[in-house]
């Protein structure tokens, strides 16, 4: 994609951590990675910004975090997503759409 | 959340947390570089940029555990909150279903916490405060100690002097005399209380005035203009707390000598018996060397570092070397110094540490009875509580819910507590006896607050703590089972409770055997002769040295107000030096012998004039009493009292003998002409010393009570009295008026508060300790019903199981009331202060208490015992 890499937008972080791991429970550079790939390279997180976040989430209860070996047999914690957390997410993302639309009619008309 | 975290102290939780989040980041770092390694780059490349990613590795890690700590401690105080919350509910629903219970329950332990927190206010204002001075510890009274008699005395000008040339240990020492002055507001010249300082006083108290200034060395030199320091008394109640009195002059004296206002005391100055005016004394002149006007009271200020005892010691060594210098007045004399506190303190000490004892124990008496309520509460749940159990909640928390309960009645009854608190403070204020040091410092505070709260949390725990116990005691399975006992039916339980009560009845018997040694005590003393009678005496203190120097006026004086005031057929007068329960003008120390006999017997000497024993009803029991018979050209006579001849003239032969008197430094040889009773001149309890009485014209002085009694009533009687002494002596104005009644009462005041107290505590105490015996048999024969049932169907006599119950009531009692006693044999040293004339071991007292608490037995669990026989026994058969 043409253009360098974006920050995140405050308020989409969770978001995305969530859809993140809502197909398998990753681990916190694992979720990193997924994000990078999955915008083609656009959305760069600050690390720091993410484990407060999934620790946030894990308090909150939308996600579930336990330990277990990684890929290359080092212990890891896996962050994986609660039916709540499946909730949230459907509702956020909706809430996104929407406000995106607006974004883009408004900055179309205009 | 795990249950497991839930319950982990803060600071194991914190190392875990950081320790997970540590390794959390690690294995972020280690996946970075293996992703760099992957792309190519070299260990060194993958490494750094590994590490870059993340930043401060170690800072964010603890910023991490930082959230989860905060988020972790949020969550378990929310927890035990919605718990406490639950509890709470539950305790005030229950505390509703039964509002009867509960009531009494609340009023017993307030009245528990009330009064235990009236008398720790009590003594925290009176014993255990410290003087509102800068560095109270240092400010000590100084006395005179008489060898012999160790009795605290009062000292001369010179002595102070002395004290203050030749001691180390003081920063200041000053001495007060007390005095009057005339003041005329508009209405009269009337007497003031003053008392006349030296130099250095008021730096010994270091007290701020509340307006103006204190006295300074400026106003003890000889071109000072003569200044005053007004009490708050009298500045409100003369001038109406107008401020601007300060600066302003009052014409003080005789001469109404205009002095300048400069200072006004606060309402707490406690240190010296209430006079209204303080003007400065110079040591100087007749004060420099006088060591026989021995009414001054000493005070200083220790140096720094200086020990009480070591500047006792100090003193004792002027006061040796001056015994050596001025043998006459200062031999046989040693000196006593006594902080400044305790002396204030001292005579009240023992009666209010007892008082609160007492109040002790009437609360411990309350908290029995509620606890033994919860207990019985907590059995009647048993059932419902071992269910509980069962399902998971633990021991831990039925503690807790019956801890929550006693803490909510402990809260409430902590309130009302804290109301009867405010009016137990205002009539201990009221009734206790007027002049008690520091009284004012007795008030509704922050800190008499803080009294009550403590008080009510060792309430709360004491009545938690029995059902607590016993709950942990719970055997579930059996509980559930049909007609399961738990733990608090268990014989345990009701053991307990059978403790309890025996204790209430243990500190009962304390208490009603301390008030039956006070009514004694009082009875007693009531029968007392003291030797007069007060009915209508009124006296004035007057000093007519201004218009009666020599003996032949002071001899006139006395005459003239005989001869003026005794034509009123309602008043009968006279004049002395000495009245009972009163402080005596000037000396009265003498001494007795018989001629050619070196002895001396120290006695009381006071001088009276004709009709002083008249007025004073002092019978004469043999020879005859002063009269115009004895005058200045008769033989030198004298009266003595029946003590003075046993002790003299033991085989009798009194009257008519020959008798060395020596008293004011002068010694006389006198014939007994007369022996009179026994009158009891320093307290009401101490018995008559030793007196001898000298005829007025024979040893005249200026210094008198003109005393009267008054047929008619009193303020008539009194008026004349004032109005007729200024006749005879003109310009002379009365320093005080007393009035034997009021003397009396005031000094019975002490005795009568503390038997008033103590009395009403131990019926308090019976009455509390009656409750829950009724408490304690009803719910013994509830519990045994099936039993009684039984019993009764095979065809027991009813009054076979009443002899039952009885003998469990009496083995109850019999215990409490025989370790009360036991305790009391202990204790009894305590109340010796206290009693008068019985043996704090009184027989009768004793039997009489062991009988009220055997009536207290059986009134309070006859209607238990009755139900006991009238159980229907088909129903109790069934009832399980």
């Amino acid at each position: 994609m043409p253009g360098g890499s974006l920050a995140i937008i405050p308020g989409t972080l969770d978001v995305l951590i969530l859809r993140a791991v809502a197909g398998t429970p990753r681990h916190g550079y694992g979720i990193v990675e997924f994000l990078r790939e999955a915008s083609n390279g656009t959305l760069t997180i600050v690390e720091g910004a993410l484990y407060q976040a999934l620790h946030r989430l894990e308090h909150q209860g939308y996600l579930t975090g336990s330990w277990g070996a990684s890929e290359n047999n080092r212990r890891a914690k896996y962050y994986g997503i609660t039916s709540s957390g499946r909730r949230h997410l459907a509702s956020e993302a909706v809430a996104w759409q929407r406000y995106s639309l607006a974004m883009n009619a408004v900055l179309g008309f205009a | 959340m795990s249950l497991y975290r839930r319950f982990r102290l803060p600071v194991r939780l914190w190392r875990e947390l950081e320790r997970e989040a540590q390794a959390e980041l690690e294995h972020h770092v280690a996946a970075a570089r293996d992703a760099h390694l992957k792309e190519g780059k070299s260990l060194a490349e993958a490494d750094a940029l590994a590490a870059s990613a993340l930043g401060d590795r170690v800072r964010l890690g603890r910023q991490l555990a930082f959230f989860d700590w905060v988020r972790e401690r949020r969550a378990q105080f929310m927890n035990s909150a919605s718990h406490l919350a639950h509890d709470v509910g539950f305790a005030l629903r229950m505390a509703r279903r039964r509002p009867g219970t509960t009531s009494l329950l609340i009023l017993t332990l307030a009245i528990g916490v009330g009064v235990a927190t009236t008398f720790a206010g009590a003594i925290d204002a009176l014993l255990l405060r410290p003087l509102p001075i800068t560095a109270p510890d240092a400010v000590v009274s100084l006395h005179r100690l008489s060898r012999d008699m160790g009795d605290l005395d009062d000292v001369a000008p010179a002595t102070i002097r002395d004290w203050r040339d030749r001691s180390v240990s003081f920063e200041a020492i000053a001495g007060a005399e007390p005095h009057s002055l005339a003041y005329d507001d508009g209405s009269g010249p009337r007497a003031i209380g003053t008392w006349r300082v030296t130099t250095g006083f008021f730096d010994i108290l270091r007290i701020r005035p509340i307006g103006g200034r204190l006295l300074e060395a400026r106003d003890y030199t000889d071109e000072s203009e003569p200044v005053v320091v007004i009490s708050h008394r009298f500045w409100s109640s003369r001038f109406g707390g107008n401020p601007g009195i300060v600066g302003t002059h009052i014409p003080l004296g005789d001469d109404r000598v205009p002095h300048r206002v400069i200072g006004i005391l606060p309402v707490d100055f406690p240190y010296l018996e209430a006079r209204d005016l303080y003007v400065p004394l110079r040591l100087a002149g007749r004060y420099q060397h006088n060591r026989s006007s021995n009414y001054f009271r000493g005070y200083g200020r220790l140096a720094a570092g200086v020990s009480v005892e070591a500047a006792e010691l100090d003193l004792r060594a002027v006061a040796a070397a001056t015994a050596q210098e001025f043998p006459e007045s200062d031999a046989g004399w040693s000196v006593a110094v006594r902080p400044l506190r305790s002396s204030l303190s001292e005579s009240i000490r023992p009666g209010l540490l007892l008082l609160m004892l007492a109040s002790g124990m009437i609360l411990s008496i309350a908290v029995i009875n509620a606890a033994s309520l919860m207990l019985a509460e907590a059995t009647r749940r048993a059932r419902e509580l071992a269910v509980r159990a069962v399902l998971g909640a633990g021991a831990r928390r039925i503690v807790r819910q019956l801890a929550t309960e006693a803490a909510v009645l402990a809260v409430a009854a902590g309130f009302a507590g804290f109301g009867v608190a405010v009016l137990g403070v205002s009539a201990f204020r009221h009734l206790a006896p007027e002049g008690l040091p520091r009284l004012a410092e007795l008030r509704v505070d922050f800190r008499l607050g803080l009294l009550g709260a403590s008080i009510t949390a060792l309430v709360a725990l004491g009545v938690a703590l029995p059902p607590a116990t016993r709950a942990f005691g719970t055997d579930l399975h059996s509980a559930l089972k049909p007609g399961g006992r738990s733990g608090l039916e268990s014989p345990g339980g009701s053991r307990l409770r059978f403790a309890l009560v025996a204790t209430q009845v243990a500190l009962s018997v304390l208490l009603l055997s301390g008030a039956g040694l006070l009514v004694r005590s009082w009875a007693t003393l009531l029968a007392t002769d003291q030797g007069y009678r007060p009915t209508g005496v009124v006296a004035a203190e007057v000093h007519v040295w201004n218009v009666a120097q020599r003996e032949d006026e002071q001899r006139a004086f006395a005459e003239g107000i005989r001869r003026h005031l005794g034509t009123s057929p309602d008043l009968e007068v006279a004049v002395g030096t000495m009245l009972p329960l009163t402080s005596p003008i000037g000396d009265t120390d003498a001494e007795v012998g018989l001629p050619g006999d070196a002895a001396r017997t120290p006695v009381l000497g006071l001088v009276a004039g004709p009709g002083f024993f008249e007025v004073l009803s002092i019978p004469v029991k043999e020879g005859e009493g002063i009269s115009e018979r004895q005058h200045e050209g008769s033989e030198p006579a004298v009266v003595i009292n029946e003590a003075l001849a046993r002790t003299i003239w033991p085989g009798g032969n009194a009257l008519g003998a020959a008798l060395l008197v020596s008293f004011d430094g002068k010694e006389t040889l006198r014939r007994v002409i007369g022996i009179v009773g026994d009158v009891r001149y320093a307290s009401l309890e101490t018995a008559a010393e030793p007196t001898a009485y000298l005829p007025f014209a024979q040893s005249p002085t200026g210094s008198v009570f003109v005393l009267g009694r008054h047929r008619g009533p009193q303020a008539p009687a009194i008026d004349a009295l004032l109005d007729g002494i200024p006749v005879i002596a003109p310009g002379t104005l009365p320093d005080r008026v007393v009035r034997m009644e009021e003397q009396l009462t005031a000094a019975a005041r002490g005795r009568r508060f503390a038997l008033s107290l103590l009395g009403t505590f131990a019926v308090v105490a019976a009455i509390l300790t009656g409750v829950g015996l009724y408490g304690l048999m009803s719910q013994a024969v509830q519990s045994r019903t099936h039993e009684l049932g039984v019993r009764l169907a095979v065809g027991a006599w009813p009054g076979r199981l009443r002899a039952m119950v009885l003998r469990q009531v009496g083995i109850l009692v019999g215990v409490g009331a025989i370790s009360g006693m036991l305790a009391f044999a202990g204790l009894h040293g305590l109340m010796r202060g206290l009693v008068y004339g019985v043996s704090t071991l009184d027989g009768t007292t004793l039997v009489a208490v062991a009988l009220s608490v055997a009536l207290l037995a059986l009134v309070s669990t006859w209607r238990p015992i009755e139900a006991a026989t009238r159980v229907d026994p088909a129903s109790a058969l069934r009832s399980e």
